[in-house]
C-alpha cells in the first residue's frame, strides 16, 4: 500500500486510502524519509519508537511506535469510504488526547491490529532486514 | 621649552594718578605702580582708602590696555580673562572690611566714565583668604563676560568695557595704617583657539615652564604669583593651548596634577568665570614629530570645553584623569585611554580618536564613522552614534546606546555589556559563534534552528562525520540530526552564546524499513 502523507504545517498524517497499512513501513519509515526531504526537518517530531532489538534466535523485541500527538500530530482518515487495517503497535504518546481524525463526508472504519507478543520473529523478505539496511548505510562512510 | 604669555595689558608702572577715574574719598598717591618685584619698591601705593572711610569703598579705575587707555572690549563676543596678582601693604594688618561688606571689590567699568558705570564683584574681606595677612600676592581672575557680580552701578554696558579697578573698604582692625595694594602686571587673555592673547606651550615643554614664566627664578624676572606649584600639583587659572599650530611642540606633563579654579566658590570669590574662560586647546602642527602626553590628573572647577579635535600627523596621548571640565572633543590625532568624569551633562566627543580602554563617567558621542571598532571602553552614561553605519564593541561596558544619526546603526557586540538600547533604529548583533558537531554518521542531514523556532541558521543535507558552522549569531539553537538509518535526534536550546562543540552518538534505528 502507499505510504502515509505528511503535512508539517497542519501536523496531519493522512492515510491515503482504505486498505492495509503497516505502521513500521507506511507510517514510521515513511515519516523518516519525508523528514529528509526539503526543509521538513523543521517540523516537530512525528514518531518515536522503541524495540526492534535482537534477542537472538532470530527473534527481536517487538517494535512499538508512538505518534507524537503531544506535539500536535494527528492521523487523518482517507477521503474514501471503507475499511482500513493498520498493523503494528501504534500508540499515541499522549493517551489522553485523540490520535485519529475522520475526514468529513467519508466513513472509514479503522482496525488497528497490535501484537501482544513481547518478541517477534525476524522475517526474511526480498527486502533488506533492519540489520542489513544498517550495514548498507555504513558504506558511504567507508568510501 | 616655553610657556608663551601674551604681552601684558598694563604693567602698572605709571603713576597711579594716571587713571580713568576713581571712586571714594581717595588719595591715589603719586608713586608709580607696584610692578614686580614688589619688594624692591614696596612703597608704590596706587590704591589707598581714606583713613576713616569705613563702609565706603574706594578705588582707582585703569584702562583695559594701560592706565589711561580708552580702548574698549565687547564681552558679549568672547570670554576674556583679566588676570593679575596684587598684594596688600602691611601684610600683617590687612585693614579690610569683611566679605559681606565688600571689604575687597573688583570693578569693571564701561564707556567714557567707567567709574560711574560699572559692575561690582565682592571678592574678599579680612575673613577670606584674599585679605589674609601675610598672604603675599593674591590672584584677581575675572572673566569680563561673567555675570555673577554683586551690584551694578550706573548703566554698565557689557559691549563697551573700558576700565577695571580694585576697590576696598577700609576697617581699622588694628593700628591706623592705610590700606594699600600693589598691582602686578595685568593680562587679558583671550579664550578662543589660535587667538592672539592665548597662552601657549611650545617646544619641549611641561608645566614647570609655566611656573618659570610667571614665578621666574628671582625677583628680577618674576611677573606674577597667580600660577603656582606645590609638589607635583599646579594651579593654572588661565586658558591655554598646547601648541600654536605653527611651532614644534613636544609636551609631557610627567604625571602632574593640574587644578583650574571654580567660579565664585566660598573663599575663592576672587575667581569669577564663565564656562568659556578656562578652555584648553590642542593646536599642534601637521607633523609627526609633534606630540602631547597628558598622563596626570586634571581637575577643572568650571565646565570649560577642551577642544582636542585635531586630526593631523601629530599625536596626543590622554591617559590621565580628567575631571570637571566641559565637552571634551578629540580628533584622530588623539589616543584617549584615560578616565573622563566631565561636568554634569558634558560629554566626550570622539571625532575619529582612538578611544580603546577609555573610561567615561557620563556620556560619549561618536561623531564620525572613520573609526568603527572600539574595545574595552567603559561608559556609565549614554554612548551616542551620530553617523549611520556598523560599529563593533569588543569587551565594552556601556550603560546605554542611542542613535542621533537619523539612519540605521548596527552594533556588533563582541563580549560587551550594553544595558539599554534606547535607539531609535539600533540593531545589536552578537558576534558569530562556531558550532561543531563531531561523531556524526556520514550522510546525515543536520539542521540548526534558532531555538524554539523554525528559522534555520545553519545546516547541511549530507554531512561528513563532522559538521562545523562559524556563522551562528544567536545565543541558543535547536539542532536536528537526521539519517533514516539512525534514530532521529533533536537537541533543543543548545547554548551558542560562545563556541560550542557537541559529540554526537546516533543510534541505529532497528525499526526503520526501507521497503
Amino acid at each position: 500500500m502507499s505510504d502515509a502523507i505528511f503535512d508539517g504545517d497542519s501536523l496531519y498524517i493522512t492515510i491515503p486510502s482504505t486498505g492495509n497499512f503497516g505502521v513500521g513501513k507506511n507510517f514510521y519509515s515513511a515519516w523518516k524519509e519525508w523528514v529528509a526531504l526539503s526543509d521538513n526537518a523543521k517540523y516537530p517530531l512525528a514518531f518515536d519508537t522503541t524495540g526492534g532489538d535482537s534477542v537472538g534466535g532470530g527473534q527481536e523485541i517487538a517494535p512499538y511506535y508512538f505518534c507524537r500527538n503531544d506535539l500536535g500530530w494527528r492521523i487523518k482518515m482517507p477521503s474514501q469510504d471503507g475499511e482500513i487495517t493498520v498493523t503494528g503497535n501504534l500508540f499515541p504518546r499522549d493517551p489522553s488526547s485523540s490520535l485519529f481524525e475522520q475526514t468529513s463526508g467519508f466513513d472509514a472504519f479503522l482496525r488497528l491490529e497490535v501484537s501482544t507478543r513481547a518478541v517477534v520473529v525476524e522475517v526474511e523478505t526480498g527486502a533488506l532486514t533492519a540489520t542489513q539496511a544498517g550495514q548498507l548505510a555504513l558504506i558511504p562512510a567507508l568510501l | 621649552m616655553a610657556f608663551n604669555l601674551p604681552t601684558p595689558q598694563n604693567l602698572h608702572t605709571a603713576d597711579a594718578t594716571s587713571n580713568r577715574g576713581f571712586v571714594g574719598n581717595l588719595n591715589p598717591g603719586i608713586k608709580v605702580g607696584g610692578n614686580l618685584p614688589i619688594s624692591t619698591d614696596g612703597a608704590e601705593v596706587i590704591n589707598r582708602t581714606a583713613s576713616d572711610a569705613t563702609g565706603n569703598p574706594a578705588g582707582v579705575f585703569f584702562g583695559m590696555d594701560g592706565n589711561t587707555s580708552t580702548n574698549s572690549y565687547d564681552s558679549t563676543q568672547e570670554a576674556r580673562v583679566l588676570l593679575w596678582s596684587l598684594q596688600y601693604n602691611a601684610p600683617n594688618r590687612i585693614q579690610s572690611s569683611n566679605l559681606a561688606n565688600g571689604g575687597s571689590r573688583f570693578w569693571l567699568g564701561s564707556g567714557s566714565s567707567p567709574n560711574q558705570n560699572y559692575k561690582e564683584f565682592f571678592i574678599g574681606g579680612h575673613d577670606t583668604p584674599f585679605c589674609a595677612s601675610q598672604a603675599g600676592p593674591v590672584t584677581m581672575c575675572i572673566d569680563i563676560s561673567d555675570t555673577s557680580n554683586d551690584n551694578t552701578i550706573g548703566a554698565f554696558d557689557p559691549t563697551d568695557i573700558t576700565a577695571y579697578a580694585h576697590g576696598s573698604v577700609r576697617t581699622n582692625i588694628v593700628g591706623t595704617q592705610t590700606l594699600s595694594s600693589f598691582f602686578q602686571r595685568a593680562f587679558l587673555f583671550t579664550t578662543t583657539k589660535g587667538s592672539s592673547n592665548l597662552p601657549t606651550f611650545t617646544g619641549v615643554s611641561n608645566f614647570d615652564d609655566a611656573i618659570l614664566a610667571v614665578q621666574g627664578t628671582s625677583y628680577t624676572n618674576k611677573i606674577g604669583a597667580w600660577l603656582t606649584k606645590s609638589g607635583s600639583s599646579f594651579f593654572v587659572p588661565c586658558p591655554f593651548s598646547f601648541g600654536d599650530g605653527n611651532t614644534a611642540i613636544t609636551f609631557n606633563d610627567n604625571g602632574a596634577s593640574v587644578v583650574s579654579p571654580a567660579s565664585n566658590s566660598q573663599n575663592q570669590e576672587n575667581f569669577r568665570l564663565t564656562n568659556d574662560a578656562m578652555r584648553i586647546y590642542l593646536d599642534m602642527r601637521n607633523n609627526a614629530a609633534d606630540s602631547v602626553v597628558l598622563s596626570g590628573s586634571y581637575a577643572w572647577g568650571t565646565a570649560a570645553d577642551w577642544d582636542f579635535n585635531q586630526s593631523r600627523l601629530s599625536t596626543c596621548l590622554l591617559s590621565g584623569n580628567f575631571t570637571g571640565m566641559g565637552d571634551f572633543k578629540i580628533g584622530s590625532s588623539v589616543t584617549a585611554s584615560g578616565s573622563f568624569n566631565l561636568s554634569t551633562g558634558k560629554r566626550v566627543k570622539c571625532n575619529g580618536a582612538n578611544i580603546n580602554s577609555i573610561t567615561v563617567t557620563g556620556g560619549l558621542n561618536i561623531e564620525t564613522n572613520t573609526v568603527t571598532s572600539f574595545s574595552n571602553i567603559s561608559v556609565t552614561g549614554a554612548m551616542d552614534f551620530d553617523t549611520a553605519g556598523t560599529y563593533t564593541l569588543t569587551n565594552c561596558t556601556v550603560n546605554e546606546i542611542t542613535n542621533s544619526s537619523g539612519g540605521a546603526i548596527i552594533i556588533n557586540n563582541s563580549g560587551s555589556t550594553i544595558t539599554t538600547n534606547t535607539g531609535p533604529n539600533i540593531t545589536i548583533v552578537l558576534p558569530p559563534k562556531t558550532l561543531t558537531l563531531t561523531g556524526l554518521q556520514a550522510n546525515s542531514e543536520v539542521r540548526v534552528y534558532t531555538a524554539g523556532t523554525t528559522t534555520e541558521v545553519a545546516g547541511v543535507e549530507n554531512s561528513g562525520t563532522t559538521f562545523t558552522d562559524a556563522t551562528i549569531v544567536v545565543n541558543s539553537v535547536d539542532i536536528v540530526i537526521h539519517n533514516v538509518f539512525y534514530e532521529y535526534q533533536k537537541i533543543e536550546a543548545a547554548d551558542t552564546s560562545s563556541d560550542l562543540t557537541l559529540p554526537i552518538q546516533q543510534r541505529f534505528d532497528r525499526n526503520y524499513s526501507n521497503v
